[in-house]
């Protein structure tokens, strides 16, 4: 089915950014994604900046050094992740010129000599963009910045998700913990009337009034009994 | 024939489901119906993994005796479909493949419905239940067919998402359970207790030992089950 590694290992990334686990870390899932463009394109390093109205934040990067760049940026207010952020651009790779003088120094201090970004989009709203640090010719071509949009893509997507799969989820615990009870509250209906021979309807009620005495909760203490652990003060009810 | 009408049905439950309305939207028989299989059913899944099924097509009719049996042997598409988070299909029951898989069921006496499709209900990487189809026929399902389920298995989640816990509770003394959606084997689980404190086993042992009565004498569970309840029939401890 796929021709090469490499495709089997892009599917394998686009699936991890998506599967995420309802109430996940919104930090891993981008920390992730600059790991998994260091893996897939030819790039140095990557990080993830947002935007909040005209102000730019450094999120997460896949190491110390791009954390330094971005972070760099944005001390020195200049940069290309600056600028791309700012027109709400993507950025095609972009060598550091004289353009961001103080930017490009620190850069090619690292060896780091040209920049691309990608748009980190919401389906409503851009929300920042994923930065990639390039070294060396030849830069990232047409089918790299594609990849590199649709893992930004992908966790975007996942990142719209989380709200709406963290409430069904919360719903849907509820709904088992429902069930659970239910089930446990059956069976201790039936070891009552196995252990004291009194019917279905006789059993809910000695079960209500014993809870309603301890003070317990009814699941508790037909958990309890379920288990074969009958309190002795299961009094007929009057 | 039917396409439009299983669009406009479709299209009634998503809007339904918006709306907050629960499985008691959507009539099992029409969604069987539209989907092209004989039988329906939807379970969800307890805490323990365990399937119980909520809502479906009526137990009198064809695919709930193969339901059940999956549960009482612990086997089968559905229960793969709960497992592994992934569509099971049997297209064929009776042949070679569907008898490696699925030994004890497939040898069992009572499997009718010759053609099964079970659906995980998916939420992110939990799976909520499985919605399963049986058909008396056998023969693939078809692209169309399964998209149509899957269409169909994505708003049922969001229904039953829409089930008000107290749905499953105990019904209040005066209150009848709903038909449409409710705990469908009761029963089971209170004849589980009943054996469990006669034969002084655990409860998941008694329901261990009802299941295998119900299979070897080759009867529904649920019957089973009425007659330990009503001691008329008395399980020793040892199959």
């Amino acid at each position: 089915m796929f021709n090469t590694e490499r495709e089997a290992h892009i599917a394998q990334a686009v699936l991890d950014l998506a599967h995420r686990p309802a109430g996940f870390d919104p930090l891993e899932l981008l920390h992730d994604v600059t790991a998994q463009a260091v893996a897939l394109l030819p790039v140095r390093g990557a990080s993830i900046t947002v935007l909040d109205q005209d102000a730019v934040s450094y999120v997460t990067a896949s190491d110390e050094v791009c954390r330094q760049l971005t972070e760099d940026q944005i001390d020195l207010d200049e940069g290309p992740c600056l600028d791309s952020a700012r027109t709400r651009q993507p950025l095609e790779p972009t060598v550091l010129t004289e353009r961001w003088p103080r930017f490009a120094y620190r850069a090619q201090a690292e060896g780091v000599t040209a920049v691309a970004a990608v748009s980190l989009r919401l389906p409503q709203m851009l929300l920042g963009a994923l930065n990639l640090f390039l070294t060396r010719p030849p830069y990232l071509g047409g089918p790299d910045m594609q990849l590199a949009q649709t893992l930004a893509d992908t966790t975007g997507t996942t990142l719209a998700h989380r709200h709406e799969l963290a409430d069904k989820d919360t719903v849907l615990t509820q709904l088992q913990t429902a069930l659970d009870s239910r089930l446990v509250i059956e069976q201790a209906k039936g070891v009552l009337a196995g252990r004291l021979g009194i019917d279905m309807d006789e059993a809910l009620a000695r079960l209500r009034a014993t809870a309603r005495s301890r003070r317990q909760k009814l699941t508790d203490l037909a958990a309890r009994i379920a288990c074969g652990n009958v309190p002795g003060d299961l009094h007929p009810t009057r | 024939m039917s396409r439009d009408e299983l669009t406009r049905f479709l299209t009634r439950l998503r809007r339904a489901a918006d709306d907050g309305r629960d499985l008691s939207a959507a009539s099992a028989a029409t969604a069987a119906r539209l989907l092209s299989v004989q039988g329906l059913t939807l379970s969800l899944r307890a805490t323990s993994g365990a399937l119980e099924p909520l809502w479906g097509t009526s137990t009198d009719e064809h695919a709930p005796g193969l339901e059940e049996l999956q549960y009482t042997l612990g086997e089968g598409p559905t229960v793969d479909a709960a497992r592994t988070g992934h569509t099971v299909i049997a297209a064929d029951l009776t042949d070679r493949a569907a008898a490696e898989r699925w030994p004890v069921l497939t040898a069992a006496p009572t499997s009718s419905p010759h053609a099964v499709i079970a659906v995980p209900l998916r939420l992110g990487v939990v799976t909520a239940g499985v919605l399963t189809g049986y058909r008396t026929t056998p023969g693939p399902f078809t692209p169309t067919q399964r998209l149509d389920l899957d269409a169909f298995a994505r708003i049922a989640l969001n229904l039953l998402l829409n089930t008000p816990p107290r749905t499953l509770a105990v019904p209040r003394p005066g209150t009848a359970p709903r038909p449409d959606v409710s705990l469908r084997r009761a029963q089971v689980h209170r004849a589980a207790g009943f054996l469990s404190s006669r034969l002084d086993i655990t409860v998941e042992d008694a329901l261990l030992r009802l299941r295998a009565h119900a299979f070897s004498h080759d009867r529904p569970l649920a019957d089973v089950a009425r007659d330990v309840l009503a001691d008329r029939l008395h399980l020793t401890p040892d199959v």
